[in-house]
């Protein structure tokens, strides 16, 4: 490639030089050919020479200062100054040289358009100084562009590129997908997926990495504005990046687990095991972040970011003295606080809007604008909904940041659009969970460039601006509160009173706390105003954090906290009569479930009716776990929370008792086991779905029998003794206390349970399905089915689904083998003799591909057939149509592989639905078996024909041709084409049966009974 | 050609996967739609088909460019009936367009209805009864003949579409409504150029009610079956063939 040449490559010195001597070769030339010219005497000559020879070297240094104006024009401001400018624009700088030959009007009109431009950047306040990307500074791998990269290299270099980003907040994402041993194979699949990802997350240098398991990808994502829009923007992801999991039966379209940490929220060194906490929460979007109690905004905005500049625009705030007699004064310097932030920061428009407590209307109290009309006028009101909106989508630190229209939340986005903003900062100001003003910065037109400190100051301004118009407000509608306040406790009839928790002090208290204690006087602590004390009461409510029993003028009453809250420093509590001296009542006051007493006295009256049934107690294992994370409310609000949502399908059965902090009581009289067995697995599945703070409760079951002899008390310490002795459990179990009988709660648990157990103890349940042979009706072969047991309740299992489960959950293996040994066993009892004398000439059992997936297929069916040295054909395995569609690959290979070693497969529920019979024959498969729904048809014309070419197809092709479900003697007859023979099976002929009862049948039909069917 | 719609990738992801030879054909410079052969019928799935308006001119160019017979939208609806739950299933019988009301521009023009159009556009019977048949014998949940009210508002709540669901006719049509984005803009071209069409969705929410992302993954889990049995209907359709191409040898 040529060198391009540059013009700082001719230096001034050779430039000035080359034009002296140029000029002087010049003159010198010029001086000469005129003198020679001339026809004059010598002297007149040198004269000449010397005068023309001066005055031509003037001219040239003339021309050579001139020369050097134009380089000072041209050269040092034309390109130097220029490209100083240009660069500066690029780094969206203000910082432009004028140009100094200001007697142009070209030059001065370009030095006023740099002015216009200077002070447009800088009203604007833009940064480009994160342009240079980080990914050069760290040595990753990348595979094709430079968004793919190693998972290795991300992982190895996640720390280097999070020291390196400038950015406020980097997430690491992980999308993985429940494909058990399948992987994400296809190009196309990966690519889509990747399309979706950078569609929806639309953020500079974003990182994706397909993972080496291939189920999935991480992406690391810097600087992002807003985590709740990010987990918007996940959540559109995820609607659009399902996949098919071809496990079990059929196809299943599983969505993506999307799992997300955030740096600085997780520290540097624990990012990944967060995400893989993160991914333990096993939900469809998953967002882990450590430490609740972290004040990201404040810590990082006042540790790592020089506030001096921003200290300046909101100084004025310092002379602020919140009396309430001072608010309008006070107000006048939030404004103009407001207003500097907005003309520091170049943003169009800013302002505060405010809640208007006797109007409960939210209205735009102050706006300052740069722009002609304010994008929210003064004293507009805004909708209530917006502000909810806002509410929603605020983060943490209380503030809402949008650089740009695209990363705008969806909920937000209509009003953003509706207010024509481009970009800008919402700072939420709430007390509780109202929100009592908004102070906001807003763009129209323009997008913020801001690095990561511009952003941290406009936060931090915005965070104690935000501080001081709560004081100041705070200030004020507390004088009219209190005052409002103490007027409705005037009126009421309430016995309330609130007391510092530290001193017991009286905040306030209503009227009938007067009429209550005669001698009361308010400036006392209670329990001596009340009580006449000299130290709280041994049984104050709170300290032990139990109702109080106290006796006042003779009367019974009960004193105890109600709005329990940790986090206030006042204590509310309640006096309330109580008649007699029954002390406890039927509902626990604060959770308002039955309480202990009320289960004690509904126990006590069943059995006096001398009924029978079950107690069922629920106990919340993980409650320690639960109470840390819902901090407000503790054990109570859990044991509500978990009655409310989870028990409510129940309350048919009857009530729902407290019976401690932790445990739920049900009486569900004349129960039986199964029932009881069946509410848990229910139970179960509901607290799958149900979670407290991203917590779901993990649950022991204990069931009781209770009996018309036995006692109350014999009954409860039972269950006391159980909460007891199974409070170690490490599984979410059933334990019947009576019977020390435990079971998996979950159904897929139990199912696996039932099948491991009964298949690594050889316990084999079968039935069996004789198939014969329409034309001669001799048993020519006989369908296994494997079922499983619960021998406890006595019900059969859906054996087909747990060894779905069993697939799933790579213990396929035992089912497996479990088969191979029971036919090895079958065989081997009855012998191969047996066979050939009854004319047994075929073994059917159905599979499907996860079973003749398992690495050991081959190996076992083959050891099956050279053991017991049976013939071409004896072992045969049935699929469904449906699954070989799903699985072609799967049995393309098996099925040849299996004809190899003389064992045949047939495909049962044909129906045509996607292949011909040639198609099949040609795959290896042996048999037809036509779907109940096609043998329903038969009768009809068309279905007939239909189906007998499929039967011609199936000679043509020397396949076998059987009909299942025959359950009548019309359609038994109706099955005749041409004297073709075929098999037949259904109830007509035989329904299912037991290993003896099927042998003894084949004896019967084909020994004792040939003769009589042959005549 | 069968041609199978939907909106995003997820509602057409298990007839994607059903192409046997599939081939991916660019429409309009930007729609990446695959052909094959699904049960034996040619098919096409097409996918971001985004409101009425999208719906109804890249059908328009489709069925210009190939030969289509039937046309299946599939994906997720929203129900305004209340007796509807999420994971039902809503067939059209009729399809009304949600955000018309040109009643003032044309005399003896309802709302909801395009001047010069009907006031609803009915599927043809023996399609609803052929996919009830494969429904019947796959699907647990309930299935239902419904009126598709079609609205290019997203997350389209009651009150956007009151007076058209509340207009005696569209609620004598049928005792189930239901909300989606593209039906009507499909059963607009479809009627215009005399092809069959049906929408086959399940109900992901109650009209304007927000569908979490796990709830979503549970309704995800119908669209297999759903996608079983259209694909068993399109079987039918083939099945048929098969025996009378054999039957003609």
């Amino acid at each position: 490639m040529a060198k391009k040449l540059s013009l700082n490559s001719y230096s001034r010195k050779t430039f000035v030089l080359l034009t002296v001597l140029l000029g002087l070769i010049a003159a010198l030339l010029v001086t000469l050919i005129v003198v020679i010219c001339l026809d004059i005497s010598l002297v007149s000559r040198v004269l000449i020479a010397v005068l023309l020879f001066i005055a031509l070297t003037a001219l040239s240094v003339l021309v050579i200062v001139k020369g050097m104006q134009f380089y000072q024009l041209y050269y040092k401001q034309g390109i130097e100054i220029t490209k100083h400018n240009v660069e500066s624009l690029v780094n969206l700088d203000r910082s432009f040289e004028e140009y100094q030959s200001k007697e142009f009007d070209e030059i001065n009109k370009m030095n006023e358009s740099f002015k216009k431009l200077s002070k447009l950047l800088g009203s604007s306040t833009l940064s480009n100084s994160g342009a240079v990307s980080n990914l050069d500074k760290v040595p990753l791998e990348f595979e094709g562009e430079r968004v793919f990269v190693r998972e290795r290299s991300l992982v190895d270099n996640l720390k280097s590129l999070v020291l390196f980003s400038q950015s406020y907040r980097i997430a690491l994402i992980d999308i993985s997908y429940d494909l058990g041993t399948e992987m994400i194979n296809s190009r196309h699949t990966s690519w889509r997926i990747y399309q979706s990802m950078k569609h929806h997350l639309q953020y500079k240098e974003m990182l994706v990495a397909f993972k080496d398991n291939k189920q999935g990808f991480l992406v690391y994502l810097p600087s992002f504005d807003s985590l709740k829009q990010l987990e918007e923007e996940l959540e559109y992801l995820a609607r659009e990046i399902s996949l098919l999991k071809r496990g079990g039966v059929t196809k299943r379209a599983i969505g993506a687990k999307v799992s997300m940490v955030v740096y600085p929220y997780s520290d540097i060194d624990h990012l990944l095991d967060d995400l893989n906490k993160a991914k333990k929460q096993n939900k469809a979007l998953n967002i882990y972040v450590p430490d609740n109690d972290f004040n990201f905004n404040n810590k990082l905005l006042f540790s790592s970011m020089n506030l001096n500049s921003t200290i300046k625009l909101i100084e004025d705030i310092a002379s602020i003295d919140p009396d309430p007699k001072k608010y309008q004064s006070n107000k006048a310097i939030i404004h103009r606080s407001i207003k500097n932030i907005a003309n520091y920061f170049g943003f169009n428009s800013g302002g505060y809007i405010s809640y208007d407590y006797e109007n409960e209307l939210f209205i735009n109290e102050y706006v300052c604008s740069s722009i002609e009309e304010p994008i929210i006028k003064e004293g507009n009101q805004i909708d209530p909904k917006f502000i909810d909106a806002l509410a929603r989508v605020k983060e943490s630190g209380s503030s809402y940041y949008f650089a740009d229209r695209i990363h705008v939340n969806n909920e937000i986005g209509y009003y953003v659009d509706r207010l024509r903003v481009s970009s800008g900062i919402f700072y939420v100001l709430s007390r509780g969970n109202k929100v009592i003003g908004v102070i906001y910065f807003l763009n129209r037109n323009k997008d913020l460039s801001f690095d990561a400190y511009m952003k941290q100051s406009l936060i931090a301004s915005c965070h104690i601006l935000g501080g001081v118009i709560k004081e100041v407000d705070a200030r004020r509608n507390v004088a009219v509160t209190d005052k409002r306040l103490n007027e409705i406790l005037k009126v009421s009839n309430m016995r309330l009173y609130s007391i510092k928790k530290d001193t017991y002090e009286f905040v306030r208290y209503s009227d009938q706390i007067r009429r209550l204690f005669p001698k009361f006087d308010g400036s006392l602590p209670c329990y001596k105003a009340m009580y006449g004390l000299d130290a709280p009461c041994a049984t104050c409510p709170l300290k032990n954090h139990k109702h109080m029993k106290s006796v006042i003028e003779g009367q019974n009453y009960e004193v105890y906290q109600v709005f329990s809250n940790k986090d206030d420093p006042t204590a509310h509590m309640l006096i309330q009569g109580l008649v007699g001296d029954e002390v406890s009542s039927r509902f626990d006051n604060e959770t308002m479930l039955s309480s202990f007493s009320a289960f004690h006295q509904d126990l006590s009256n069943q059995l006096l009716a001398e009924a029978e049934g079950k107690v069922l107690l629920l106990r919340i294992k993980n409650s320690r776990e639960i109470v840390s994370k819902i901090k407000t409310g503790g054990y109570l609000s859990m044991i509500k929370q978990f009655a409310d949502n989870v028990l409510v399908k129940y309350s048919d059965f009857g009530e729902v008792y407290q019976f401690n902090n932790s445990t739920i009581g049900l009486i569900l009289h004349g129960i039986s086991d199964e029932k009881i067995l069946e509410i848990c697995q229910e139970i179960c599945e509901i607290c799958k779905d149900f979670e407290f703070e991203e917590q779901s409760p993990k649950l022991i079951y204990l069931v009781k029998n209770y009996h018309k002899d036995d006692s109350v008390q014999f009954i409860e310490k039972a269950l006391l003794d159980g909460l007891s002795k199974y409070k170690n459990e490490d599984h979410e179990e059933i334990v019947f206390i009576d019977t020390d009988y435990k079971r998996s709660a979950s159904l897929e648990g139990y199912l696996l349970e039932q099948l491991l157990l009964a298949f690594k103890d050889k316990i084999y349940q079968t039935s069996f399905i004789p198939l014969l042979s329409n034309n001669s009706r001799l048993i020519y072969g006989v369908e296994i089915i494997p079922e499983l047991y619960d021998v406890r309740i006595d019900k059969k299992l859906d054996m087909e689904r747990a060894a779905s489960i069993a697939f799933e959950r790579g213990q396929g293996a035992v089912y497996l083998n479990g088969i191979f040994d029971y036919l090895n066993g079958l065989i081997s009892k009855y012998t191969y003799a047996f066979f050939v004398s009854t004319e047994i000439s075929k073994l059917c059992i159905k599979v499907d591909h996860n079973f003749v997936s398992e690495p050991n297929f081959i190996e076992k069916a083959k050891e099956l057939v050279n053991k017991n040295q049976l013939p071409k054909d004896f072992i045969c395995f049935e699929v469904d149509e449906t699954d070989v569609h799903e699985h072609e690959d799967v049995y393309k290979s098996i099925v040849k592989q299996a004809n190899d070693i003389g064992v045949m497969f047939l495909v049962r529920e044909y129906e045509a639905a996607y292949y011909q019979v040639a198609q099949l024959a040609e795959m290896g498969f042996k048999e037809i078996k036509f779907s109940e729904n096609t043998l329903a048809l038969i009768s009809d014309q068309e279905r007939f024909q239909e189906m007998t070419f499929l039967w011609l197809e199936a000679v043509k092709n020397q396949m076998k041709v059987s009909f299942t479900g025959v359950d009548s003697r019309k359609t038994s007859e109706s099955i005749v084409f041409e004297g073709y023979d075929c098999g037949v099976s259904g109830d007509y002929y035989f329904k299912p049966m037991d290993e003896n009862k099927a042998f003894e049948t084949i004896r019967e039909r084909n020994m004792k009974d040939k003769d009589n069917l042959d005549n | 050609m069968i041609l199978i719609i939907g909106s995003n990738h997820d509602d057409v992801l298990y007839y994607e996967s059903l192409l046997a030879n599939p081939e991916e054909v660019v429409i309009l410079d930007k729609y990446h739609v695959f052909t094959g052969r699904i049960a034996n019928q040619e098919a096409m799935v097409l996918q971001d088909v985004y409101t009425s308006f999208v719906s109804s001119m890249l059908l328009m160019h489709i069925i210009d460019k190939f030969v289509i017979s039937l046309i299946i939208n599939v994906g997720r609806c929203e129900a305004i009936t209340e007796s509807l739950e999420v994971g039902d299933i809503a067939l059209s019988q009729s399809v009304v367009f949600g955000d018309v009301d040109q009643i003032a521009a044309y005399k003896g023009t309802t709302l909801g209805q395009i001047p010069g159009y009907p006031r609803s556009f009915n599927v043809d019977k023996s399609v609803i009864q052929n996919i009830s048949k494969s429904l019947e014998k796959i699907v647990e949940h309930k299935f239902v003949n419904a009126t598709f009210i079609s609205s290019s508002f997203f997350r389209q709540n009651k009150e956007q579409v009151r007076d058209v669901a509340k207009d005696e006719y569209v609620s004598s049509l049928n005792k189930y409504i239901v909300l989606d984005g593209e039906s009507a803009g499909i059963a607009l071209v479809a009627q215009l150029n005399k092809i069959p069409f049906i929408s086959v969705k399940v109900v992901e929410a109650k009209a304007g009610n927000y569908t979490s992302l796990d709830d979503y993954c549970s309704v995800l889990e119908e669209t297999a079956p759903i996608g079983k049995a259209i694909s068993n209907f399109i079987g039918e359709i083939s099945r048929t063939d098969i025996v009378r191409m054999g039957g003609q040898k």
